[in-house]
């Protein structure tokens, strides 16, 4: 045993034997620390503080100086209900002003659908997913897991929209007026529903997993969403802070993970059936909005200078391979 | 062929790929892998089975031994990066010393992202280049069209991550870059078994078999589950026609089949890197699984 050993020790050498220990080093270091070596790489939403209030309105001149970003939308594949992806993208843009996160979302869509008052109705709807405040790790951004939250904010086209009377949708139905209007007789309104309270055409939720989402006893996300030549634009807004630790936070200098989903509601896409993104990164800036044009030109030069140039060495080395291998022919 | 001039050649035969960094390479594919099956896979949707809490406990050893997978690998992967960089430079040739300088400035590009000097766009942009020109380096032998797939695979979508970054807005051009993308790693596959040649019954019984496969999972209700893994995985967005992946699932299958033992570590890298940018830890994995493709090319010197 001890001869095999040695022999493989003569075999390998002591590069082996040092990198053994360099990776046992290195591992126990991460694990120790519990500093990530790794950094995120994927897209990043950035959101800059405004110099003055976008509101709720989608069509606020703020919103054409923040840069939007397109992320891929993707059919909900995890339970069921599955379906949806009839929305191939979402192009999304964030501000912040005076404590206050923006997010707008615009995605094409022919039909505004903005009633859900007959069972075969369905409306269009919006929703962003960040993780909570108290999560441990990065939950799955399928209404989050055990242990790692998740804090949605949901917006439903048909929550605009003041409840419709039941002879406008059936014109030949007669419908006796209720004699009482006070909440005991109105019994979601009575247990604060708050789809039946309409304060608000965005819920604040929470989920811990499949089954388990349920309004947050915080609502404070406020919303507006507007249909204009084939687009939704709808605006989320919230403050930083929030008390409860299944909510999220924001702050200045702070990056968070967040996902989209959207909802067709003439694409009979309810519940589970929409199309819904992987978590991006959202980076909060403490930096002004960027005043003119949304390039920084010297950042955008720079990048394309080192793209090409390392390009230009993969190529020369792909043609000295290639030159190389007829040679070796 | 004189027997001095066969010498160098059958010592160039008798070469694994990257022979140094050959052991630091084969325990970084195992633990990457594990890692994609029990942390990207396994735990992102056992968490989903109803029946959970009854098989908690094994859920909870799995997601351990998942988490310690993704440690060692991130430590296998810096040590394995150096072991690569070393072995290029001391080859000799150009080739080994591109491939030095590509893994170094790779290295120095993931450590600026992580201690967020300058803006993200500048290193997703160099990691991009990077990945690219390692695959245009491997170029010129039997893996040239797989190779041309990966990489305009990853152009495409990293390049649509990169363009935004950047404060350009794609438009309808970024859909069309997704998709082609998407078409691009279904290609690779197909290019794959191209360049493999997969020989014997059995290869292509397990590439039909598993096309079959796939194509009842995509077209049934559980084809949300694999696009949803697709897209989560690999970066891919499951949009075109469940046919295009049943066939790169079979042609996929055929290639894995007909590829030497010694190939699969870098095949086993690119896999678990995915396509597209993600983070600092898949773009290694790419970037050392192209490192080995190119370092597989024995030196000028023993090719003549």
């Amino acid at each position: 045993m001890r001869g095999s050993f040695a022999a493989a020790m003569r075999k390998r050498g002591w590069r082996f034997v040092l990198g053994t220990a360099a990776v046992l080093v290195i591992a126990g270091v991460i694990q120790w620390t519990n500093v990530k070596p790794a950094e995120t790489q994927n897209l990043m939403l950035f959101a800059y503080e405004a110099d003055r209030d976008p509101g709720l309105d989608p069509g606020s001149p703020v919103w054409e100086r923040a840069q939007p970003v397109q992320v891929p939308l993707s059919g909900q594949a995890a339970t069921y209900a599955a379906g949806g992806g009839s929305v191939p993208v979402v192009s999304v843009r964030a501000v912040h002003y005076r404590g206050t996160l923006y997010v707008r979302l615009e995605w094409d869509d022919a039909t505004a659908d903005t009633s859900s008052y007959r069972p075969e109705d369905f409306a269009d709807a919006a929703a962003i997913e960040f993780p909570a405040q108290a999560a441990t790790t990065i939950p799955s951004f399928c209404m989050g897991q055990p242990g790692a939250a998740v804090n949605i904010w949901h917006w439903r086209a048909d929550s605009e929209q003041q409840l419709a009377l039941p002879t406008e949708q059936y014109p030949n139905a007669v419908v006796d007026l209720y004699p009482r209007t006070d909440d005991l007789f109105f019994t979601a309104r009575a247990a604060g529903n708050p789809y039946a309270l309409n304060t608000s055409p965005v819920q604040n939720l929470v989920a811990q997993a499949f089954g388990t989402l349920t309004p947050a006893a915080e609502q404070t996300v406020r919303g507006h969403g507007v249909h204009t030549a084939g687009k939704w634009q709808v605006v989320f807004a919230r403050p930083f802070a929030a008390a409860d630790p299944e909510l999220a936070t924001f702050g200045p200098g702070t990056k968070t993970d967040v996902a989209f989903a959207v909802w067709d509601g003439s694409k009979d896409e309810r519940d589970g059936m929409k199309s819904v993104s992987q978590f991006i990164t959202l980076s909060i800036s403490g930096a002004p909005l960027p005043g003119g044009g949304r390039l920084e030109w010297p950042w955008v030069v720079t990048a394309i200078a080192l793209f090409l140039g390392l390009s230009v060495i993969g190529l020369a080395l792909g043609w000295y391979g290639y030159r190389d291998a007829r040679r070796a022919r | 062929m004189t027997a001095i001039g066969a010498a160098p050649r059958l010592r160039a035969a008798a070469r694994p790929w990257a022979p140094r960094s050959q052991a630091f390479a084969a325990a970084l594919a195992v633990a990457a892998s594990a890692e994609l099956l029990l942390v990207r896979v396994g735990s992102r949707t056992a968490i989903h089975i109803p029946a959970l809490p009854a098989l908690r406990e094994p859920y909870a050893v799995l997601t351990a031994i998942g988490d310690g997978a993704l440690l060692l690998a991130q430590a296998l992967a810096i040590v394995t990066l150096w072991a690569i960089a070393t072995e290029g430079w001391s080859r000799g040739d150009r080739r080994g010393a591109a491939v030095a300088a590509l893994v170094a400035v790779f290295a120095g590009t993931a450590a600026a992202a992580r201690l967020a000097w300058g803006p993200p766009v500048l290193w997703q942009a160099a990691t991009l280049a990077l990945i690219t020109a390692l695959a245009a380096a491997a170029l010129g032998g039997r893996a040239t069209a797989p190779l041309s797939c990966f990489a305009a695979a990853w152009l495409l979508l990293g390049g649509h991550t990169v363009i935004q970054g950047l404060g350009f807005d794609p438009g309808r051009a970024g859909r069309w870059m997704l998709w082609l993308g998407e078409a691009a790693a279904l290609a690779l596959p197909l290019a794959g078994v191209a360049a493999a040649r997969p020989a014997g019954v059995r290869a292509w019984l397990a590439a039909g078999a598993a096309a079959v496969i796939t194509g009842i999972l995509m077209s049934g209700p559980s084809g949300w589950t694999l696009r949803f893994l697709t897209l989560w995985n690999l970066g891919l967005a499951g949009a075109l026609p469940s046919f295009a992946y049943a066939v790169a699932a079979g042609t996929g299958t055929a290639t894995l089949l007909a590829v030497r033992l010694q190939a699969w570590v870098p095949i086993a890298l690119l896999v678990a890197a995915g396509l597209g940018l993600h983070n600092t830890y898949q773009s290694a994995l790419a970037v050392a699984g192209l490192a080995l493709l190119v370092l597989a090319e024995p030196p000028v010197g023993e090719t003549q």
